[in-house]
This record gives C-alpha cells, sequence and structure tokens, in this order.
C-alpha cells in the first residue's frame, strides 16, 4: 500500500476518500462483478455524480483494491469491477503497514513498547 | 571527374561540389524555407497545409538524399551518373515515399500498436458510423475501445481510418453523447485533422527550420469545426455539451 494512513480518521477512511470507502463497501456487498452505472445508482442518492463514482473506481484500481475487465455490451464496452481482497484482508494490510512504518521509524523504541503493552495487556 | 579509388560501377568517386549541383541544393532549400512560411497562412485548406508540410520536408531532405547519391556509393547502387536530371529522378521520389510512409502509415501503425484496444462491433454504433460516413463521403472507419478509464476519443485517417473511444468514455455516456462524440470524430476524418496533426509532429521533430519560423499548428479551428458538424447534424448542442461537461468533470477530479 503505496498511500499513506491517517490514522486520524476511522477504520477505511483512514485510508481511502468517503467515496472511495462507500464503493469498496457496495462492492463487497455484492459478490457479484458490478459495473459503474450498478455503484452509481446506489449512491446517486447522496448527489454523487457518476464522473466521480468513475474516478473513484480508477483510484481503487490503481491501488489494486479493485480488478477491471473490460467487457462487450450494448453501446460497445464497459469496465466490470470486483474487489481484489475481502474487508478483513485489507483492514489486516493497513494496521500491518501502519506497524510497520511505526517499526521502521523509530527501531527499538517501537519494538519495546508494542512488547511491554501486549505483555501488559497479557497480564 | 578522377576516380579517387578503381571499384566496380556503383562505387565511383564523384565531385559533390560543382556550381550545377550547389544550384539544385539551394534551390531545394529556399523552397522548404518558402513552404514553410506559407503553412503559416491560416487560409489553406487541411489538404494544402499537409501538401505543404511535405513539400517542406521533401524539399529539406532532398539536398541529403541528392549528395548521398552522389557520393563514392550510390544509394541504391545506381550507377554514379553525374546527370542532374537523373539524380533528381532518383532523390525526389524516394524522399517523398520515405515522408508519406512515415506520416500515413507508420505513425498511425505505431499508434494503433501501443494502444490496447478491442473492436467495437454493436451494432447501433455500427450503423450509425455507417450512415454518417456515407453523408460525409468517407470510408467507414474501425471503431476501437481502448482500455484507459480516463474518457477520451481520438481519430485517425489512413489506408484504413479508426476512430478510438476509450472504455471510461463509453461507461459515463448516454448513447445520444457517444453519437455526439463519434459524430465529432467523424468530422475529424473528413477533415483530415490527424493528418494535420501527425504532420506537424513529423515536421517539429525533423525540421530545425520550424524552430526557427516558430511553427505552431493550431487545432481550434478543427475542433470548433467538428463541433459545429456535431451540432448540425443532431440539430442541438446539448449532448455534445454534456459529453464535454462530463469529460471535463472527469479530469477535474
Amino acid at each position: 500500500m503505496k498511500k499513506d494512513v491517517r490514522l486520524t480518521k476511522k477504520g477505511l477512511k483512514s485510508l481511502l476518500s468517503p467515496l472511495e470507502s462507500d464503493v469498496l463497501t457496495i462492492l463487497w456487498k455484492d459478490t457479484k462483478e458490478m459495473h459503474v452505472r450498478h455503484i452509481h445508482n446506489k449512491v446517486k442518492k447522496k448527489g454523487i455524480a457518476l464522473t466521480s463514482v468513475a474516478v473513484a473506481l480508477d483510484r481503487l484500481h490503481k491501488k489494486k483494491l479493485v480488478a477491471r475487465k473490460m467487457k462487450s455490451c450494448r453501446g460497445g464496452y464497459r469496465y466490470s469491477y470486483s474487489a481484489t481482497k475481502d474487508r478483513s484482508e485489507l483492514e489486516r494490510s493497513i494496521v500491518e503497514d501502519s506497524v510497520n512504518r511505526l517499526i521502521d521509524n523509530f527501531g527499538s523504541v517501537a519494538v519495546n513498547y508494542f512488547n511491554e503493552k501486549f505483555s501488559r495487556r497479557k497480564k | 571527374m578522377t576516380p579517387l579509388y578503381s571499384s566496380p560501377s556503383c562505387f565511383q568517386a564523384v565531385d559533390l561540389v560543382t556550381p550545377d549541383k550547389m544550384s539544385v541544393v539551394i534551390i531545394s532549400v529556399i523552397i522548404a524555407v518558402f513552404s514553410l512560411l506559407l503553412i503559416k497562412k491560416e487560409r489553406f485548406s487541411t489538404k494544402s497545409k499537409i501538401g505543404l508540410i511535405y513539400l517542406h520536408l521533401s524539399a529539406l531532405f532532398f539536398p541529403f538524399i541528392f549528395l548521398s547519391t552522389q557520393s563514392a556509393c550510390g544509394v541504391f547502387c545506381s550507377s554514379c551518373s553525374n546527370n542532374i536530371p537523373s539524380l533528381i529522378m532518383h532523390a525526389l521520389p524516394t524522399t517523398l515515399i520515405v515522408s508519406t510512409l512515415g506520416g500515413f502509415i507508420f505513425v498511425p501503425a505505431y499508434f494503433t500498436l501501443t494502444n490496447r484496444k478491442s473492436r467495437i462491433r454493436d451494432k447501433e454504433i455500427s450503423s450509425f458510423v455507417n450512415k454518417y460516413s456515407r453523408i460525409l463521403n468517407i470510408k467507414k472507419p474501425v471503431v476501437y475501445a481502448v482500455d484507459k478509464s480516463r474518457p477520451v476519443a481520438f481519430s485517425y485517417r489512413s489506408i484504413k481510418s479508426a476512430i478510438f473511444l476509450s472504455t471510461g468514455l463509453l461507461e459515463i455516456t448516454s448513447k445520444k453523447e457517444r453519437e455526439a462524440v463519434l459524430l465529432h470524430e467523424l468530422a475529424h476524418i473528413k477533415q483530415r485533422s490527424s493528418a494535420v496533426k501527425f504532420s506537424s509532429h513529423i515536421l517539429k521533430i525533423f525540421s530545425p527550420l520550424s524552430i526557427l519560423v516558430g511553427f505552431h499548428h493550431d487545432n481550434n479551428k478543427e475542433e470548433l469545426d467538428a463541433d459545429e458538424y456535431v451540432v448540425k447534424m443532431q440539430k442541438t448542442s446539448s449532448h455534445l455539451n454534456s459529453a464535454k461537461r462530463k469529460i471535463k468533470e472527469y479530469n477535474s477530479l
């Protein structure tokens, strides 16, 4: 994960924009592949434009959280999207990334702190 | 003429600098400069501009080819005659063939091969393109969907003309908006806009004189003409405008 995790934000929003996180949640709920208009139908009540959904999907694709395939359809071609990781996998990778960064930055101080913290919890 | 070394007929040495040859070179350079200055004039049609660009390039490169056929080894292993008209007969077609192949075949082919694309076989799109190609009196272009999320559309006119629509564009546009985009591209094919653009690029790459003269091709007129055609055919500008708005919106996000 190349993008910085913003730990001031809760859950998925620490990594993704609110729309990206909504889009990904929709993709997780629906197991089948979806296209941009399907997803837009589910968020348009919030006044979100189709182009914004398309941009969010493209950003998720660039972050490798969404896979897409070009499919022939009426009117030419369109992408069908599916999530590459499920929620727990993604959340785990966010935690892993954050912890690794702390260890990279502070080395033994961070490792000692985690040891203390977890040994205290075990007691 | 004194041969510098003895060799088979096509390896004869000849004098490069003679008044006759130098006058051919100077005339060629004058034609190159004059044609470049004419390209800058706004009033010329697209066809004339393309013609002038290739005239410029041909005139610019002609002296090199001309003199190379004059050097010790004939480029085409032709016998090294010292006859000016026969040398022009050799050099000029070569220059024209090279520049035409570059501009109309190699560059479009490179353009087509470097994009991941799939041919659109949708009946509605196919019959729409067929209908307006007939109205515009152009060969029906092939329509491709390019694997790109950014909404873009472009076209070129070559042996086989083609229109490229990105999948991102197909996703976010309605049927009427798509038709507006297709009409816009068909108008470009009719105008030979791509040929002017390709030729202008080639001119900028290969002609040092184009920098000195400050050559700049303005696409605005062609864009406006293509838009005008869309409005004329659809009898409204709303579909074209909403397609443009969506593209702008996407790019601003």
